[in-house]
Order: C-alpha cells, then sequence, then structure tokens
C-alpha cells in the first residue's frame, strides 16, 4: 500500500474517531469541572458532611468526568462531518478570497488550502458544540434527577444516581448513528 | 435467707397494682407554626392489675391562645387500661405563630382497680431536637435550600458551557451558510 499524502491525511483525519491530546485534555478538563459542580450543590442542599462523604464524592466525580469526556468525544465525532459539510463553501470562499491575488499559487494549492482550513473549523467548531451539548444535557438530567424523580431518596444515592447516572445517559445518547 | 425473701418482697410489691408508664413523642417530620404538627402519647400499664378512670393533662403544652387544636384533645380521659394494656392518643395542633416550643411534664392521673389508690405519673415529651416550630422561610434556611447554592452551583457549570455556545456561535458567524 503506498504512502499516504498529506491531503488524504487531512480528509481522514476529517472522519476520525480520535480527538487530538490538546482537544481530549479540553474534554477532561470540562469534564472535571462540570462534575465538581453537583457537589458543591449536595453539600450546600443536602448538607453531606466533607469528612463522610468525600469518598462517594471522589467515586461520582471520577465516573461522572469519565462519562463526560467520552460523551463530548462521541459527539465531536458525530458533529465533525456535519460541520465540515455545512461550513465547505463558506471557507471555500474564505480561501479563495484571500489568495485571489496570488497568482503563483495552483489551483491544487488552494484547494489543499481549503481542506486544511475546513477541517480546523470543523474540529473547533464541534468541539465547542460538542461541550456545550454535553453540559447542558448533563446539567438538565442531572437537576432534574437529583431535586424531583429522587427528591426523597437518600444524599449519598442520590448524588450517584443523579450524577454517574446522568453521565451514563449521556454518553449513550452520544452514541447515535446520526 | 429472710433478708433475700424480705427483698423481693419489697420488689413484689412495687410491682403490685396497675402501673403506668408515659411517653410523648413529636411524630411530625418538621416542627413548623402555621401548619399542622402531630403529637403522640402512649400509655402503657405495666402493672398487674387494672387502672381505671386514666387522665391524661397536657393542656399546658398548648395554651388556647398559642395553639389551636385541630383533633384530638390535651385533656383526655381513659376508662380503663387493662394489665399489659396499652392506649395511644394522638393531638394535632397548629401553631398560631413561630414560637418556642413548651416543654411541659405530661400528667396522668389513674386509679388503681384493685387497691382503688389515686396515682400520678408524668413524663417529659420527646420532641426530637426541635426547641422551636419555625416559620417556613425559617426551616428553609435550617435546611440549607438556599438560592446561594444554587448561584455558586451555576458560577462553576455555566462559564464553560456558555464560553463554548459562544464561541461556537463566533465561528458560525464568520462561515455562513448561503442560501440559494
Amino acid at each position: 500500500m503506498g504512502k499516504l499524502t498529506k491531503e488524504e491525511e487531512v480528509l481522514l483525519s476529517s472522519y476520525s474517531a480520535s480527538s487530538s491530546t490538546k482537544g481530549t485534555l479540553f474534554f477532561y478538563a470540562n469534564a472535571l469541572v462540570i462534575s465538581l459542580a453537583p457537589i458543591y450543590l449536595f453539600y450546600g442542599v443536602h448538607q453531606m458532611e466533607i469528612a463522610d462523604s468525600w469518598v462517594v464524592w471522589a467515586l461520582s466525580s471520577i465516573s461522572t468526568a469519565y462519562l463526560l469526556a467520552l460523551a463530548c468525544k462521541n459527539q465531536k465525532r458525530l458533529l465533525k462531518h456535519q460541520i465540515v459539510m455545512k461550513r465547505g463553501p463558506a471557507v471555500d470562499r474564505e480561501i479563495n478570497g484571500k489568495y485571489a491575488s496570488d497568482k503563483k499559487m495552483t489551483t491544487k494549492e488552494k484547494e489543499e488550502r481549503a481542506l486544511f482550513r475546513k477541517n480546523e473549523v470543523a474540529d473547533t467548531e464541534s468541539t465547542y458544540l460538542s461541550i456545550f451539548y454535553t453540559n447542558t444535557l448533563f446539567l438538565t438530567i442531572m437537576l432534574a434527577s437529583a431535586f424531583f424523580l429522587l427528591a426523597n431518596v437518600a444524599p449519598i444515592f442520590n448524588l450517584l444516581i443523579s450524577t454517574s447516572g446522568s453521565a451514563a445517559l449521556v454518553v449513550f445518547l452520544s452514541t447515535a448513528k446520526n | 435467707m429472710q433478708l433475700l425473701l424480705s427483698l423481693l418482697a419489697v420488689f413484689a410489691s412495687v410491682d403490685a397494682g396497675a402501673k403506668l408508664l408515659v411517653g410523648k413523642n413529636f411524630i411530625s417530620k418538621y416542627a413548623l407554626a402555621s401548619n399542622e404538627n402531630v403529637f403522640e402519647y402512649e400509655i402503657i400499664n405495666k402493672g398487674d392489675s387494672a387502672a381505671i378512670n386514666v387522665v391524661l393533662d397536657d393542656r399546658e403544652s398548648f395554651p388556647s391562645d398559642r395553639f389551636a387544636i385541630l383533633s384530638g384533645s390535651a385533656h383526655v380521659t381513659f376508662a380503663k387500661i387493662p394489665p399489659n394494656g396499652a392506649v395511644v392518643h394522638h393531638v394535632v395542633v397548629v401553631p398560631l405563630e413561630p414560637q418556642e416550643i413548651i416543654i411541659k411534664d405530661v400528667i396522668v392521673d389513674y386509679t388503681d382497680a384493685k387497691s382503688k389508690d389515686l396515682k400520678r405519673v408524668s413524663a417529659s415529651p420527646l420532641v426530637r431536637g426541635y426547641d422551636h416550630f419555625l416559620s417556613e422561610k425559617a426551616l428553609k434556611g435550617v435546611l440549607g435550600v438556599h438560592p446561594r447554592h444554587f448561584l455558586i452551583f451555576a458560577a462553576i457549570a455555566l462559564p464553560l458551557t456558555v464560553t463554548s455556545a459562544l464561541f461556537y456561535s463566533r465561528s458560525v458567524s464568520r462561515f455562513p451558510i448561503k442560501k440559494r
């Protein structure tokens, strides 16, 4: 099998399920912050004591952070391809406008640059959109379950089910094919 | 041996006749003013004869100018409580305003059916750590359900979420989809 060209690599990466290291770190940092927020709520509203509850808090935040980061990655993979298709013409216009006066640049080079740019734009947009979507969905499900569905359940079980359960549900929803 | 027998005789005489034990419990979840609060009285006869004309009096705990009694009574008479028998009585009161819980002994007067002696027993109430009938607003403060907690929660959770949405919308406006 022959070596892939740069253009082919970029094209492949736009369909790739893997995320860059920077993107993955961003997902984990976001997931950690979002998983810690409910713990403050349980500390304040349900008056869970730090000394009694830190093990449960640690379990809840680690599992929730992992699940949320996974959901973000899944969601990004779904969104990225759609965004490449949507933003393609706009990115082509930007590249054509930018290099219109550059007579030295060949059409192939312009196409290559447009492909890079499309991938870059889609990567950024899908990262932001997946974080927004995943966070919003998780926080909504978590609040509804913690304060309505499981309002009368003991705080420890309420915390575990409402945080990890909601994160698991968000992961499940992010595994949709389309 | 004689000493032992005389001691046994003393204990036997203590248990002889009707012997009532009284308990008063607050059984509502929270002590709330302007709400129904349920108190439960339990009288158990541990003696070997019946208690008759058993009069439970707890009116001092619920003065009529500060409480409305919805059901039951703070002054009630039971005709007879047999040996090893028990009666339970509930009183539902509404404190007219937030106030201190009055801790007064419950007094039970009764007559021993066998010896016809008049006896009195009293007990302190058990109100599970409450010392006031609180207003609903004060109870929310005690329970910790406070908007401040939700505001801090939002301050932790929202910046990343909102920033992501803003960056996304900025990118969308930079690369608009032209309608044909």
